[in-house]
């Protein structure tokens, strides 16, 4: 493991680009946090027939987290896909009534997509229409020991259950989490680089005159390549996680896997680049005009969903899109499952990547 | 034999490099290798340590062939390349250590050959520090430092002085021959004719994929034997001038390099010459008549110089 160590050493004395990989994505997940401090509410539409004490304390209760404009029922469609608002929540004459007699008393609810921040009212609204039904039985129609329920349930519950389900936390890990995808995508420029030293220097051909094969060399040059990841990766969990305090959803190990993963791609990427470029010059430029319109067309710095549609469709071909739609869906509480499909995607990338540099580099070597 | 190519031919598409090249080395020699750029040198040395394919032919090292035990041959091998390849980002122990372990060392055994590889070379002293603040000279011996930390028995040198000053350049030459006296078999790839010339005991002179001579200095310099060098400095010459005493009977052969021009004859022809020079306004500096040196074989046999092709 002769290559493995020596590569280690190396890192080291690349002060400049480990910092740089780390540092990098922390200054812009602090300006990410800092600046969302103060988060802009969005619009939605609270449309009340019932008129009652329970529906006015609802809206009073979901006025922390949206602004609610006045919109008319026929106009809620094309407010949805005009994108003014984000959520419609339509309240039917005599739904309270309903729901105090222990019958069936529901509202009515439209968003366009499952966007973090629709699915934190929905579930706010379920908990709270669920434990308003939980009163109504036990206060069996009895009105005002209906209402002291309620206003118990929100003194001890309400406030609390929407912080909790507010998406802000989301929305700030999900873009914090964009900057570490793209912090990772560097390791391809120090990949590449030493790779391309050892080509330049004519080591490459002097350690193929040692008894290593160019797979051994390979291999472990890409398990250090590897190893480095790893720290990289367990670093940034940390930072985001404790010092930053960012949600990232109910599975740290999930997050990982995941950013291990395209890690590799970011590796495997970047001994491709080595196997083309003929100077470490070379290879450092390619990497940067790479890496960062990848970064952009895949989302690390903005939702891809406010990219014109042609350009988030280059995107389905970009790694980078598929690392962050994995991280996002565990973040928003997915288990692992749910990014097998992403994961695989990433993996092909990464297999394609190194049989091509691999193939390259035999071809040199010949 | 430590050394046995037989019928080699290797062929880059149209192009052949080694052309049914046969060769032996025995153990214990300082083989030299001459040849102009494009002769075949290089290829031949990367055939010989497995990084290229051949087409057709049989290579054995140690009496094995390559094909069939590479690794095994490998560590008996050292390289010394033609580029310094060692990083500057490591010390120079660190990089000794690196090759020491590519060969296969650990241990104390890799901690005793790095001291003495580094000994050898006269770096031990210097061993922490880095080679970006190493001389020309020092780089080269540290290059030499990492071929032969496993003690190989055979040792290839390509062009291991090129651009170094005089003394470094002695110290690598008696380095090479206090190797040979211990036991390991080397290869010297050079286009310092006098350093071949001095340390070598078999030298080849290859050329467009081919041995076209072979042999101890002695026996290569018998090849031709009776013929005589000239060697003349002039203010200026021009082309038809150099073109005219090609024409002038016995010169095989004319180098000219600078203002110096210096004819191969196979008998004396310095009258001729004279008068023609003088018959064309050429101011004559200096003459100097030699008996053929191994560059002088070089020349006649190949038909190129080698030292401009080098720099």
């Amino acid at each position: 493991m002769a290559v493995f160590a020596n590569n280690l050493k190396r890192f080291l004395k690349h002060k400049f680009s480990l910092i740089f990989m780390i540092a990098f994505p922390i200054i812009f997940i602090a300006i990410q946090f800092s600046s969302s401090s103060n988060p802009i509410k969005p619009d939605a539409a609270f449309i009340d027939y019932d008129q009652t004490p329970f529906t006015h304390s609802l809206k009073k209760a979901l006025q922390n987290k949206v602004n609610f404009i006045d919109v008319n029922k026929k106009s809620i469609q094309n407010k949805l896909i005009s994108g003014d608002i984000i959520y419609a929540i339509v309240i039917n004459k005599g739904m309270t009534e309903s729901l105090i007699k222990n019958q069936d008393g529901h509202i009515l609810t439209y968003h366009t997509q499952e966007s973090n921040l629709s699915s934190g009212i929905k579930t706010f609204l379920k908990s709270y229409m669920d434990n308003a039904q939980v009163i109504a039985k036990s206060t069996e129609g009895d009105k005002s020991a209906f209402y002291q329920g309620i206003e118990k349930y929100q003194q001890s519950h309400s406030l609390l259950s929407l912080e909790k389900i507010s998406t802000k936390g989301l929305n700030n890990s999900v873009n914090s989490i964009g900057f570490v995808i793209y912090g990772l995508f560097l390791i391809m420029n120090i990949t590449s680089k030493l790779i391309i030293e050892d080509k330049e220097k004519g080591l490459f051909t002097r350690f193929l005159t040692t008894p290593m094969t160019l797979k051994n060399y390979n291999f472990q040059n890409i398990l250090s390549y590897f190893l480095l990841g790893n720290i990289q990766v367990i670093l940034l969990i940390i930072i985001l996680r404790y010092s930053f305090h960012a949600d990232l959803g109910p599975s740290l190990l999930n997050i990982y896997l995941v950013l291990i993963v395209f890690s590799v791609v970011s590796i495997s990427i970047g001994t491709l680049i080595s196997s083309f470029c003929k100077s470490s010059k070379q290879a450092n430029s390619l990497s940067l005009l790479i890496s960062t319109p990848v970064a952009m067309l895949g989302g690390c710095f903005w939702p891809i969903e406010i990219m014109p549609r042609f350009l988030q469709k280059i995107g389905d071909f970009l790694p980078t899109t598929w690392g962050i739609s994995a991280v996002r869906k565990l973040i928003y509480g997915n288990d692992f499952n749910h990014v097998i499909l992403d994961v695989s995607i990433l993996l092909a990338f990464a297999i394609v990547f190194f049989l091509l540099s691999s193939w390259r580099r035999q071809d040199i070597a010949q | 034999m430590i050394i046995d190519v037989s019928n080699l031919v290797k062929r880059y598409n149209d192009f052949l490099a080694i052309d049914h090249m046969s060769l032996q080395i025995k153990d214990g020699e300082i083989f030299g290798l001459l040849g102009p750029n494009g002769a075949g040198k290089t290829t031949l040395t990367k055939t010989l340590l497995g990084l290229c394919k051949y087409d057709s032919g049989s290579i054995k090292l140690f009496g094995s062939e390559l094909i069939e035990s590479e690794k095994k041959i490998k560590e008996r091998i050292g390289l010394v390349p033609q580029d310094i390849a060692i990083y500057d980002e490591l010390t120079a122990i660190e990089n000794v250590q690196l090759f020491g372990k590519l060969y296969g060392l650990s241990g104390s055994q890799l901690k005793a050959g790095v001291k003495e590889a580094l000994e050898f070379t006269g770096l031990y002293k210097l061993k922490d520090k880095s080679p970006s603040q190493f001389s020309g000279g020092m780089k080269r011996r540290l290059n030499i430092a990492c071929a032969i930390v496993h003690k190989p028995d055979l040792l290839i040198m390509d062009e291991p002085t090129v651009g170094i000053d005089p003394q470094s350049r002695n110290y690598i030459l008696e380095s090479v021959n206090k190797l040979n006296k211990q036991g390991c078999t080397i290869i010297y790839i050079s286009h310092y004719m006098e350093e071949v010339a001095a340390i070598c005991s078999q030298i080849a002179i290859v050329d467009k994929g081919r041995i076209i001579a072979q042999g101890t200095k002695e026996e290569l310099a018998k090849l031709i034997e009776g013929d005589q060098v000239l060697l003349i400095t002039v203010q200026s010459v021009d082309f038809s001038t150099i073109e005219k005493l090609e024409k002038v009977p016995m010169v095989k052969d004319i180098t000219l390099n600078h203002n110096q021009i210096r004819i191969i004859s196979s008998d004396s022809v310095i009258n001729q010459v004279m008068n023609l020079l003088i018959s064309n306004d050429v101011q004559i500096n200096k003459i100097v008549t030699n008996s053929p040196s191994l560059e002088d074989v070089f020349l006649t046999l190949t038909g190129r110089a080698l030292r401009e092709e080098s720099n």
